[in-house]
């Protein structure tokens, strides 16, 4: 894709939408955690016409009001995620660019424990269950 | 005969057991599977949240593997290939929704785990042609000094 991103980083429990703000201001935010008020917690952080992408998956309520959406011209949109043809390309991208997941396995005898890691929140980042 | 994970019921818990490999009927592939990836959405399954699910359910939707087994009529895919099968398992290609080319929204779209039996188990079947093909690569790991691992494509 020709293009690079400054370092990455990592952030805890900080105030991530004054953190995006520092940076100018998100494209886009892919929300992938299961919890609705993270999710809105970013919304502060979209720059001018920026786009929350809801990919985790929770029941809960999203708690923005379309004052939030409206000074800015936000738009959230949920993604049901992609196609085989999505997952190749995706696959190539990493390849390309050097993104890698950062995992933590388990063999099958164990799936019972990694998903409970997964449930409370202890995996870095993603439990992978191996045969 | 293969390992799967089993959950029994809504918030049952997950079971190791044995469970019969079938042949792959036509137009699908059975995949041995090598890793799976346990996601959060897993919690919406396990506690029976899904509409029309089938207990037991074996959950997992994140899967790779390779070919092990080769339904009738399948001509892309062969004994041996890396592949791999996400959230997006299946769609008809005849509903008004496939035919306009939105196939995530198919009527009758499948998901492993939720409409046939997912990836926390040493085999999954799935319909050859919402498989993903891996040519060349290959999944390898590597570890950290943090004692995190990656999971790395390579040529």
């Amino acid at each position: 894709m020709g293009c690079r991103s400054s370092k990455p980083r990592r952030w805890a429990a900080q105030d991530v939408a004054a953190e995006l703000k520092k940076l100018g201001g998100a494209a886009v935010v892919l929300a992938t955690a299961n919890n609705a008020a993270a999710m809105a917690a970013a919304v502060g952080g979209l720059g001018p016409a920026g786009e929350l992408v809801v990919v985790g998956v929770t029941p809960e309520n999203l708690p923005i009001s379309p004052l939030d959406l409206i000074n800015s011209g936000l738009s959230v949109a949920g993604h049901p995620s992609g196609t085989s043809r999505d997952v190749e390309e995706t696959m190539a991208f990493a390849l390309l660019s050097g993104v890698r997941a950062l995992v933590e396995e388990r063999p099958l005898s164990q799936a019972a424990e990694a998903y409970a890691a997964m449930d409370e929140g202890r995996a870095r980042y993603r439990m992978v269950l191996t045969m | 005969m293969h390992k799967a994970v089993h959950v029994t019921a809504a918030n049952a818990p997950l079971t190791v057991v044995d469970v019969d490999t079938a042949s792959p009927p036509a137009a699908h592939v059975r995949i041995a599977v090598a890793v799976c990836g346990v996601c959060g959405t897993g919690r919406e399954f396990y506690a029976g949240h899904f509409p029309g699910l089938r207990w037991p359910i074996t959950l997992g939707h994140e899967i790779a593997g390779t070919v092990a087994q080769v339904g009738e009529g399948v001509e892309d895919f062969s004994v041996g290939d890396r592949v791999a099968v996400g959230w997006f398992g299946g769609n008809c290609n005849r509903c008004v929704r496939c035919r306009r080319g939105a196939f995530m929204q198919c009527a009758r779209m499948q998901v492993p785990s939720w409409h046939y039996p997912g990836g926390y188990a040493e085999s999954v079947t799935a319909p050859a042609h919402r498989v993903g093909a891996d040519p060349g690569w290959a999944v390898v790991r590597r570890s950290r000094a943090d004692g995190l691992r990656r999971t790395s494509l390579q040529n």
